[in-house]
C-alpha cells in the first residue's frame, strides 16, 4: 500500500478491489420461490491492529506507512526542474550521494470504518435468488505526518550554518517543518481531506444457484456483478480513496456444503473476481518513495489486480434456529497493472508496486433464526440474525484487523 | 544562497518539525550591528558576488559548471576570513610593536624604533596574508567563469570595476546604492551601470532580519529582486540570499552576496 492511503472499504458483502477483512458466511441455500428478504449488516472495523509488509511480517501501522527518504528521492520531487538540477548539484558539492539517506517521513495512520448494508433479496425459481446490495460506508482517517532530519541532513544544516548559510539551513528546516503542505500546493493537491466520510460504495447484484446432488451434499453457485456507485476520489484529491472498484467488476463462486452429522456441516468455497480494466486520469509519481506528484496522465490504463481464494467452515447447529460456526479464508490478488503514455513506463511501475496481496482471516459466529417459530406463530416476524467476528491472521501488503458485524435478514411473501 | 536552498526538501510529509534538528546560533538582527550605537561596519561593500543561473540545465558541462561554481563559492567565505583574521592580528601585531616608527621613522612621541627585526617579520606576513586576497579574487573568478560556462549571467560590480567608487549600504533606511550592477556596451566599450535602490524592505523571519529591494532594469522591461539575509561573520558583516530577474513569463534566478568590513 503507497503511502497515500488507499482506504478500502471492508464491509459485509462488500469487496474492494483491496483484500481486506470482512464479514463471511458461507451457505449454499437459496430463497423459497416468491420469498422477498430485506436486511441490513453493520459492520464495524479497526486498523489499529498494524499491517502485514510485503515480506509479509506485521508492523505497526506507523513504521509501515512510514518511509526513508534519500537524497535522490529528495531532488527527484522537486517540480521546478532548474531548482532540481541545482539542489542535484548543491548535493553533490557538499558530498550527499543520491542513496544516502537523509531523513524519515513519518506517518501515523489510523483508519477506522462503520458500514451499513442493506440488502434486497427474491427466491427467483425453487434453486435461485437475486440479491442486490448497498451498502453505505462512513470512514474515519486519522493522518499525522512529519519528516524526522537525519544525521545526514543534521550534519549538512550544520555545515551550512558554519559557512554562514542560516538562510540555507532555516530554509531546509522551514521546508521540512511544512513539507507535506507545501508539497501538496506545489504539486496542486486539494490538501484537505475529510476526516469522516459518509458515501455510498460498490452495488452487487448477485445471483446463486443451488444445485441439490444428495441428501448429504448440495452446492451453488454466485455469480456477482459489481457496480461502482457513490464517491470516488478526484485525481487532485490528497487521500485516494478507493472505496469503490472504480469499474465494473465480476465474481464467480461456488460453495460445497456436506452434513457430516445431522447437527454438522462442512462447508467450502472458491471464488474469483476478475476485474475490467479502465482508464482514468491519475497523477503519476517520479520515484518508488513517494506518490506525490504533478504530474498528470488523462488517460492512464489501469486493470487492478484479480483477486481469488477459497475458505472453509464448520457450522455446529446447536437448535434448529441457531448455529454457531467458525471458518478460516485464504486470498489473494494479483498486482495492479497501470500503463500510459505520458511519462517513461519506469513510472507507472511505481504505481504497480506492493499491489499484490495476500489475506488470511479467521472468523467465528453465530446465527439465529426465527422463521420455524414465525411459522409455528411463536414469533411475531421472521428474522434471521447473524452476528460475526473476525480477525486477520496473516497477509501481504494488508491491514491487519479486527471486525465485528451483525446482520438482520426479515422475509415477506 | 538559491542552490542551496533548492536542498529543499519535499519528501514524503511533514506537518511538524523534526525535533531532533539541531538548534542554531541566533545570527545577528540587522538594527543591532548595522545601525545605531552597535554599529561597527564600514558602509562600504567589500565584495560582491552576483549572478543569475542559467534559464535551465540540461548539458553534463552545464552540471559539472554548476558544481564548480557551489564548490568554489563554498570556498570565498573562509578564505576571506582568513584573510581578515591574519590581517587583524598583525595590525595589532605593527600598533603594539611600534612598526611605522620602526620602519618608515614615523615616530610619535614616546616610541622606540628598536623592534625593526619583528616589524620586519610583520611586515613580511602582511605580505604573504595579503596572498590570501588573491587567492580569494582568483577563487572569484573561478566562479564567475563557471557561472558563464553553464550559461549564466555574471553581473558585473565594483570587483569588475575596481577603479569606481565603492557601492553602499547606508545606514540611514538602509539604501543601496550599487556604483556597478551588471554592465552594457556603451560606445563599443562596456560600462558598469549604477543603481541606487533607494531603501529596503525590512522583514524579519523567524530569528533573522531580511532585506529586500525591488527596482526595474535599466536596459529590460523586467524588474530586479534582492532578497538577503544578513549576518555577522568574523571580522565582517554578510549579506547574502536570492536574486531574482522578473519580466512578463520570464523568471531567472541566482544569488547575491556581499560583505562589510568592520571598521
Amino acid at each position: 500500500m503507497p503511502l497515500i492511503l488507499f482506504l478500502v472499504l471492508l464491509a459485509a458483502d462488500v469487496h474492494a478491489t483491496m483484500l481486506v477483512n470482512r464479514q463471511q458466511f458461507l451457505s449454499t441455500q437459496v430463497l423459497p420461490e416468491g420469498l422477498w428478504t430485506f436486511g441490513v449488516s453493520h459492520g464495524r472495523w479497526t486498523s489499529t491492529a498494524g499491517s502485514y509488509g510485503d515480506n509479509g511480517k506485521l508492523q505497526g501501522n506507523r513504521d509501515y506507512f512510514s518511509r526513508d527518504v534519500d537524497y535522490d528521492a529528495m531532488t527527484d520531487e522537486i517540480s521546478d526542474p532548474l531548482e532540481r538540477e541545482l539542489a542535484r548539484a548543491a548535493f553533490n558539492v557538499y558530498e550527499r550521494s543520491g542513496k544516502e539517506v537523509a531523513g524519515r517521513a513519518v506517518n501515523d495512520v489510523d483508519v477506522q470504518q462503520n458500514s451499513n448494508t442493506y440488502v434486497l433479496g427474491r427466491g427467483l425459481t425453487k434453486r435461485s435468488s437475486l440479491f442486490i446490495a448497498v451498502p453505505v460506508v462512513t470512514l474515519k482517517t486519522s493522518i499525522r505526518s512529519r519528516f524526522v532530519a537525519g544525521e545526514s541532513l543534521n550534519r549538512l544544516t550544520s555545515e551550512l550554518r558554519s559557512e554562514g548559510q542560516y538562510a540555507q539551513a532555516e530554509e531546509i528546516i522551514e521546508r521540512s517543518r511544512n513539507a507535506l503542505n507545501e508539497r501538496l500546493a506545489e504539486t496542486g493537491y486539494n490538501s484537505d481531506f475529510p476526516s469522516e466520510l459518509t458515501t455510498v460504495a460498490n452495488i452487487y447484484l448477485t445471483h446463486r444457484y443451488e444445485n441439490v446432488a444428495g441428501r448429504k451434499a448440495r452446492w451453488s453457485a454466485e455469480s456477482a456483478l459489481v457496480i461502482p456507485a457513490g464517491k470516488s476520489s478526484d485525481v487532485d484529491d490528497f487521500l485516494y480513496l478507493r472505496i469503490n472498484e472504480e469499474q465494473y467488476s465480476f465474481r464467480q463462486s461456488g460453495t460445497l456444503a456436506f452434513d457430516a452429522h445431522p447437527r454438522l456441516r462442512l462447508l467450502t468455497n472458491a471464488y474469483y473476481h476478475f476485474r475490467f480494466p479502465f482508464e482514468k486520469s491519475r497523477r503519476i509519481p517520479v520515484n518508488s518513495t513517494s506518490p506525490l506528484s504533478s504530474d498528470i496522465d488523462p488517460s492512464t490504463q489501469v486493470r487492478y489486480g484479480d483477486s481469488y481464494g477459497a475458505s472453509a467452515q464448520t457450522n455446529f447447529m446447536f437448535t434448529d434456529s441457531t448455529t454457531f460456526y467458525g471458518g478460516v479464508s485464504r486470498e489473494f490478488r494479483g498486482a495492479d497493472k497501470v500503463s500510459g503514455d505520458r511519462y517513461s513506463s519506469r513510472r507507472y511501475d511505481y504505481l504497480e508496486q506492493n499491489t499484490t496481496q495476500e489475506l488470511d482471516t479467521a472468523y467465528v459466529g453465530v446465527t439465529h433464526n426465527t422463521i420455524q417459530s414465525f411459522l409455528a406463530k411463536k414469533f411475531p416476524i421472521p428474522v434471521d440474525a447473524n452476528l460475526q467476528y473476525s480477525a486477520t491472521t496473516a497477509g501481504k501488503n494488508a491491514f491487519a484487523s479486527q471486525a465485528v458485524a451483525l446482520t438482520m435478514l426479515v422475509f415477506y411473501k | 544562497m538559491k542552490t542551496l536552498l533548492v536542498l529543499l526538501f519535499i519528501c514524503g510529509c511533514a506537518k511538524e518539525i523534526s525535533k531532533d534538528v539541531a538548534p542554531y546560533r541566533e545570527p545577528p538582527r540587522v538594527s543591532a550591528v548595522w545601525t545605531g550605537s552597535e554599529r561597527r561596519h564600514a558602509e562600504n561593500i567589500d565584495v560582491m558576488v552576483a549572478f543569475l543561473w542559467p534559464a535551465e540545465i540540461t548539458t553534463d558541462l552545464q552540471r559539472r559548471s554548476v558544481e564548480t561554481a557551489i564548490a568554489t563559492a563554498r570556498k570565498l567565505k573562509p578564505q576571506k576570513a582568513a584573510f581578515l583574521q591574519g590581517r587583524r592580528v598583525l595590525l595589532e601585531s605593527f600598533a603594539r610593536l611600534q612598526c611605522e616608527c620602526a620602519l618608515n621613522g614615523n615616530c610619535r612621541e614616546g616610541e622606540s624604533d628598536q623592534n625593526w627585526e619583528e616589524c620586519s617579520q610583520v611586515e613580511e606576513d602582511m605580505s604573504r596574508n595579503n596572498e590570501k586576497l588573491v587567492v580569494f579574487y582568483q577563487l572569484v573568478e573561478q566562479v564567475k567563469a563557471s557561472v558563464i560556462a553553464a550559461g549564466g549571467e555574471w553581473l558585473a560590480t565594483n570587483i569588475d570595476y575596481p577603479l569606481l567608487p565603492a557601492s553602499r549600504l547606508e545606514v540611514a533606511g538602509l539604501r543601496l546604492v550599487l556604483e556597478a550592477f551588471g554592465d552594457a556596451p556603451v560606445e563599443g566599450e562596456l560600462a558598469p551601470l549604477a543603481y541606487d535602490l533607494g531603501n529596503a524592505l525590512v522583514s524579519q523571519a523567524g530569528l533573522r532580519t531580511k532585506l529586500k529591494w525591488r527596482f526595474p532594469h535599466q536596459l529590460l522591461p523586467g524588474e530586479w529582486i534582492i532578497d538577503v539575509g544578513v549576518s555577522e561573520e568574523g571580522e565582517s558583516l554578510l549579506f547574502q540570499g536570492d536574486l531574482y530577474y522578473e519580466a512578463p513569463g520570464v523568471l531567472r534566478r541566482g544569488i547575491i552576496q556581499w560583505e562589510h568590513n568592520k571598521i
